[in-house]
């Protein structure tokens, strides 16, 4: 399992809707926010490729302004 | 839990954390170490930088009454904890060891005489002659005799005083602050193109953005931490792009993938080109173009700011009415765009034709976000006001604007053009909160807030920064005084307001720090508190307004600019100043022609006394005084401005001055919220600053649906297809402005063969006279040079370091040549830094402004260079 | 751009590219060789000057070199300096050489212990050193590089290397990178340090550049494998001593616990 931290920016006013967003999906994590519209992320995959596919899909959401990857861990866990 | 879990659960959340460190998300728990000895008595405390409009947070450490350290402040958005080297040597500024700390007057045979030298005096002295003065011009000639130079280095406070004694108490509009050198072309770009002021986006643009364009403005040096959020997101980010718009080379270029060195003023026909590609490609926002935007253009005979009797005025019908637009439909807008191909912009700015495209193809494209930074080489532009609005020109085109990462960012050059000078409306024609003189609804909202009786504010705009010199010179202004800046080294043509400050029938004030050249100009020198001395605030380029504690006492008899003007205020009646005066020009209802009403009989209703002072009515009136002092918010920090007066006085300042903006899109906190926080952005409302102005979900202002408006209520009824058409009120819009290519006012000819340009270096802050005082700056650069292409200089017989005559029509300088260096200037043009009193390079520049904003064109004249005889 | 500074720039161009050969050293080390410099009286002398011993030999301590110096840079040795008396140096951090184009003080020396044809491109007074990165305010990431703008050869012997700060996540480290090819050693950087020691200063060349093996090439970096002579070392070839391989491998004390 690779675990990926995305740092996540959106107008103040989506965050709340945004967070909502994210935490809906399985693989991903809201862990902090900031009132200015930054949030960071942590996406799991089993694959760079699937991780790539899922922050795709992040910056894909409504609102969402930009994620960007900040850090990616690879085999913190075995599948 | 099971392991399994456990150990994602943890996996994660390191990683999470290890994001949020690196991106400065949390506050960094710093890990302080223990505090040595030493350092035991050091009392730390919040403030910001004293320079430039960045406005980078720093934090102050004082000792027994000195400021004994200093640093970045971490907790700062702007710069984290980093400053530049000025910044790094703000603790030192205020310990020069000639700095001025009793009132000086020229006197002889113990009386102040204009041709006598300077002595020290005391306060009461100092006042005594200064009122007597004051009043001997005043009472002959009327309010428009009299005349402060201000500052956009002011705090907001001193800025609220002098604009309020000036305008409320002496009835004279006759106040304008240095930032009409640096940011009067940028505020009537914002003006005419959203009717109000400062920009719509902020600095957390930098780190959205996906390219940053920089059009005469040396952000490597002039704007040191910006730039490094610029680099870092380049550095980040493989396809962020960033390109440099200059005259010649500066560090900017490092940086830069693209580098277009153009001729000086064909940005205007630039900025055109891209329009038209805009247009060609239709690479047009059309949605919201149509939504949110009118499509304009204005007089084009206007001028050049200079006196009427220039060769160059001659034939100009519009100079009086420079600022005049109405609307025009977009096929003309589109007609107008269609001489500015690439052939031709190419061949008058100098730039190929593939530098040109690959600009255009990036405004051009639907998909970036772009970041247009400018200063003072659009600013300080015979078409300033243009060149600003053509900016907007582009961004509104494409629709990039007033979205995260996509602005078009009007860098300031002081650390309070925007919150002082601007926002406090410290100019010739403003009021607070992006109010004006000229408007009767403006005037009657001050005085009921100031709780003036109706009509005493003064409806003719005053005197402008340059025009108050020349009258200086005609004798039309006797009384001069000028606080928080150095106005005979910053004045363009500057040998014609030295010699009118000395011979004239005048009397000269400046409120300094240290003998700078204005100070030794001057008949009488106030000696002032420096920005660590006193309580105050700024308010820097992205709205954001910090507020800072006094940390030490003033040397001396120092004290702070505030100060100067409350107990000046103190010196005179209602009677003297509420009275009818004679004010040639002046309509206002109810009264003849050229005559000011007597308000005294409605003042005397509304309970003031004649006898009352100025002090007493406009500055420490029972609302004032109930802000009492000491004050928790203080936290053991002195007040020395409270003490002599016995209020609160900042606070009581901020407190009525913030009434002006409320509810009126340019809301501030209240007082002591700034004191926890590390600045907010306005609009602040209901607690909550704002990033993005103009758009839906960012701006409290904009309702929901509306996607964006721009609100702002200056110059919206204007007329349509011809300054005399039908005029329709554009309430919500901006304008896309057609502005075409003008010349310049001067240009190099056979006798003054290359092109002047001034600037500013990293190491010094404008005239030099606090980084002058840091001996480390001062021995990092300790002259100004000429920067000069090296055939330029082969080609004249000189070598680098020579020392060089330096010539204009106007004065003349000697400097040592630099062929090579920071700045690599093209041929036929030279570069002169203006920081330095002993190159004072603004003897040789044309006072030609625009003439809508009336901002000097520092960028641009003719000169001479020869090798200097011993 | 001069023809002499042309001249320069392909004279290096086809040396190495930009960075090879930076000249920092750090901490410790630096300050050593400082100690080293002037424990050896080894002081940085007019732009042409022969090596130092050669210098010694022939200098007359005429003074002219000084007399001819415009800027005050030049002066003459005291009893009192750490420099043997009369020989003409120059502090940079007080004065440094302002690299005058016609070279006067080079052009004045009678005596050929300085060479009165220098370019003062070619010149080769010492050689900057960022002695002290650790305290440098560029490294902390402050915006200083006050050295690199003072350079009169900017961008060429000190470049900036840019590089994220991690620790903010939004500013940038502009770092000063000095190049001994095209470094002179006027001191103008050393001058202009904003410190109150400077961080960095001019030290001898041999001082303070270091040697790499000649066995290793940067394989990123043609140009230095074209550009010097590699020559193999010249010791003679091993010969094997086959019994002393055989007999250290069967010596098996300090494996093998005695009986």
């Amino acid at each position: 399992m690779n675990v990926s931290g995305v740092l996540l920016a959106c107008q103040p006013v989506h965050m709340a809707q945004i967070e909502g967003a994210v935490n809906a999906l399985e693989w991903a994590e809201v862990h902090f926010t900031e009132p200015s519209g930054r949030m960071v992320v942590t996406i799991e995959a089993d694959s760079t490729h699937q991780s790539m596919d899922r922050l795709t899909e992040i910056k894909g959401l409504p609102r969402v302004i930009s994620a960007e990857m900040a850090e990616y861990r690879l085999g913190e866990t075995t599948p | 839990m099971s392991n399994e879990l456990t150990r994602r659960t943890f996996s994660k959340l390191a990683v999470a954390a290890s994001v949020a460190g690196t991106m400065g998300f949390q506050v960094p728990k710093q890990a302080k170490a223990a505090a040595a000895t030493s350092e035991a008595g050091w009392k730390w405390d919040k403030s910001v930088c004293r320079f430039c409009g960045v406005g980078c947070g720093v934090m102050v450490a004082t000792q027994d009454d000195k400021i004994v350290a200093m640093k970045g402040d971490p907790e700062s958005p702007v710069n984290r904890g980093l400053n530049c080297i000025k910044g790094y040597f703000n603790a030192k500024i205020q310990y020069g060891a000639d700095r001025l700390t009793k009132p000086l007057l020229r006197k002889k045979n113990g009386k102040y005489a204009k041709d006598g030298k300077f002595e020290a005096v005391s306060w009461d002295e100092a006042f005594d002659v200064m009122a007597g003065k004051f009043k001997e011009y005043y009472n002959a000639n009327g309010p428009d005799s009299v005349a402060i130079f201000g500052s956009g280095q002011y705090t907001i406070d001193e800025g609220y005083a002098a604009a309020k004694l000036m305008k409320a108490g002496f009835r004279s509009n006759n106040i304008d602050p240095n930032a009409r050198h640096c940011m009067a072309s940028a505020v009537a770009g914002f003006i005419q193109t959203f009717g109000i002021d400062e920009p719509a986006g902020c600095y957390d643009d930098i780190e959205l953005t996906d390219a940053v364009v920089t059009w005469g403005a040396n952000m490597a040096e002039c704007h040191p931490i910006l730039w490094s959020r610029v680099t870092d997101r380049k550095l980040t980010h493989k396809d962020m792009k960033v390109i440099n718009l200059s005259t010649y080379t500066n560090r900017c270029s490092d940086l830069a993938d693209l580098e277009l060195i153009f001729t000086p003023q064909s940005d205007l026909a630039i900025l055109n080109y891209i329009a038209r590609e805009m247009v060609k490609r239709d690479a047009i926002d059309h949605d919201f173009v149509d939504k949110h935007c009118v499509f304009a253009t204005g007089f084009t005979d206007i001028g050049y700011g200079l006196e009427a009797d220039h060769p160059k005025e001659q034939g100009q019908t519009h100079r009086g009415k420079a600022g005049g637009h109405w609307t025009i439909t977009f096929d003309e807008f589109k007609e107008s765009l269609e001489p500015y191909n690439a052939k031709y912009t190419s061949e008058l700015c100098g730039v190929p034709v593939e530098k040109l495209k690959e600009l255009a193809d990036l405004y051009c494209d639907r998909d970036k976000k772009i970041i247009s930074f400018w200063t003072m080489g659009f600013n300080q532009h015979t078409r300033g006001t243009w060149v600003n609005e053509q900016m907007y020109m582009v961004h509104l085109l494409g629709g990039k604007m007033s979205k995260p990462g996509s602005s078009p960012f009007s860098l300031t050059g002081q650390p309070s053009a925007c919150g002082t000078a601007r926002e406090v409306g410290v100019f010739a024609h403003r009021l607070p909160a992006d109010m004006v003189v000229a408007n009767g609804k403006h005037r009657a909202k001050s005085e009921k807030l100031w709780k003036l009786p109706a009509k005493t504010l003064n409806p003719k705009v005053g005197t402008h920064a340059v025009k108050m010199m020349r009258q200086l010179r005609d004798g039309k202004v006797k009384f001069h005084w000028s606080m928080v800046t150095n106005p005979f080294q910053n004045f363009a043509n500057a040998n014609e307001w030295i010699k009118a400050a000395r011979t004239g029938d005048n009397f000269i004030v400046v409120s300094d720090c240290y003998p700078t050249v204005s100070a030794k100009v001057a008949d009488l020198v106030l000696p002032a508190a420096m920005i660590y001395e006193k309580w105050g605030s700024y308010g820097n380029a992205e709205r954001r307004t910090q507020h800072w504690r006094q940390q030490v006492k003033a040397p001396g008899e120092a004290t702070g600019d505030t100060w100067h003007l409350l107990e000046f205020a103190k010196r005179f009646t209602l009677a003297e100043c509420w009275k009818e005066q004679p004010l040639p020009g002046v309509k206002v209802e109810g009264s003849p022609d050229g005559v000011l009403p007597d308000v005294l009989e409605e003042a005397k209703a509304m309970g003031y006394k004649p006898d009352q002072t100025l002090y007493d009515v406009l500055f420490a009136h029972a609302d004032m005084k109930k802000y009492e002092w000491p004050d928790p918010i203080a936290d053991g920090h002195g007040n020395d401005i409270a003490e002599h007066f016995g209020f609160f006085v900042q606070k009581a300042f901020w407190e009525e001055y913030r009434t002006f903006g409320i509810g009126n899109g340019h809301d501030l906190a209240d007082f002591d919220t700034y004191h926890r926080v590390r600045g907010l952005r306005w609009p602040v409302v209901n607690g909550r600053e704002t990033q993005w102005r103009f758009a839906e979900g960012s701006d409290p202002y904009v309702k929901p649906g509306e996607g964006f408006n721009f609100y702002g209520k200056a110059l919206k009824t204007i007329p349509h297809g011809g300054p005399k058409g039908e005029k329709t009120n554009h309430a919500g819009k901006a304008k896309i402005f057609f502005r075409p290519y003008a010349a310049p006012a001067e240009e190099p000819d056979a006798e003054y063969d290359l092109w002047l340009c001034t600037g500013r270096v990293l190491e010094h802050w404008h005239s030099g006279s606090m980084t002058k005082r840091v001996e480390e700056l001062n021995r990092a650069v300790p002259h100004a040079v000429i920067y000069m292409h090296p055939k330029d200089a082969k080609e004249r017989g000189l070598n680098r370091n020579d020392l060089a005559l330096l010539e204009s029509r106007r004065g003349k300088v000697q400097a040592r040549i630099e062929t090579g260096g920071r700045n690599r200037v093209p041929r036929g043009l030279i570069f002169v830094p203006w920081f330095d009193e002993n190159v004072l390079i603004n003897k040789l520049t044309l006072d030609a402004t625009c003439p809508i904003s009336k901002e000097t064109d520092y960028k641009k004249c003719a000169v001479k260079i020869s090798k200097a005889t011993a | 751009m001069s023809e002499a500074f042309s001249r320069r720039s392909f004279f290096r161009g086809g040396l190495s590219g930009r960075g090879v050969a930076a000249a920092t050293a750090g901490g410790l080390g630096a300050s050593y060789v400082l100690d080293m410099a002037k424990a050896e009286g080894r002081p940085t002398r007019p732009p042409g000057a022969r090596p130092e011993e050669h210098f010694l030999a022939t200098c007359t301590k005429c003074g002219q070199c000084v007399e001819a110096c415009p800027f005050g840079t030049l002066k003459l040795a005291t009893a009192g300096d750490e420099v043997p008396a009369g020989t003409p140096w120059f502090e940079p951090r007080d004065v440094p050489c302002e690299m005058c184009e016609d070279v006067p003080c080079a052009r004045a020396c009678p005596s050929g212990s300085l060479d009165t044809q220098i370019n003062i491109l070619d010149a080769s007074m010492g050689l900057a050193v960022m002695t002290d990165q650790e305290n440098c305010l560029a490294y902390k990431g402050l915006r200083c590089e006050a050295c690199y703008r003072a350079c009169p050869l900017l961008d060429e012997a000190i470049t900036l290397d840019m590089k994220p700060q991690e620790r903010t996540g939004r500013h940038a480290y502009f770092l000063p990178i000095v190049h001994s090819e095209a470094c002179t050693g006027c001191g103008k950087c050393e001058r202009a340090c904003v410190m109150e020691k400077a961080a960095i200063q001019v030290l001898p060349r041999d001082l303070a550049l270091g040697i790499g093996g000649d066995h290793y090439r940067f394989g990123w970096d043609e140009e230095a494998i074209i550009s010097r002579d590699f020559v193999a070392p010249t010791s003679s070839p091993q010969v094997i001593d086959q019994q002393g391989v055989l007999d250290s491998m069967n010596d098996l004390s300090g494996i093998e616990e005695a009986p």
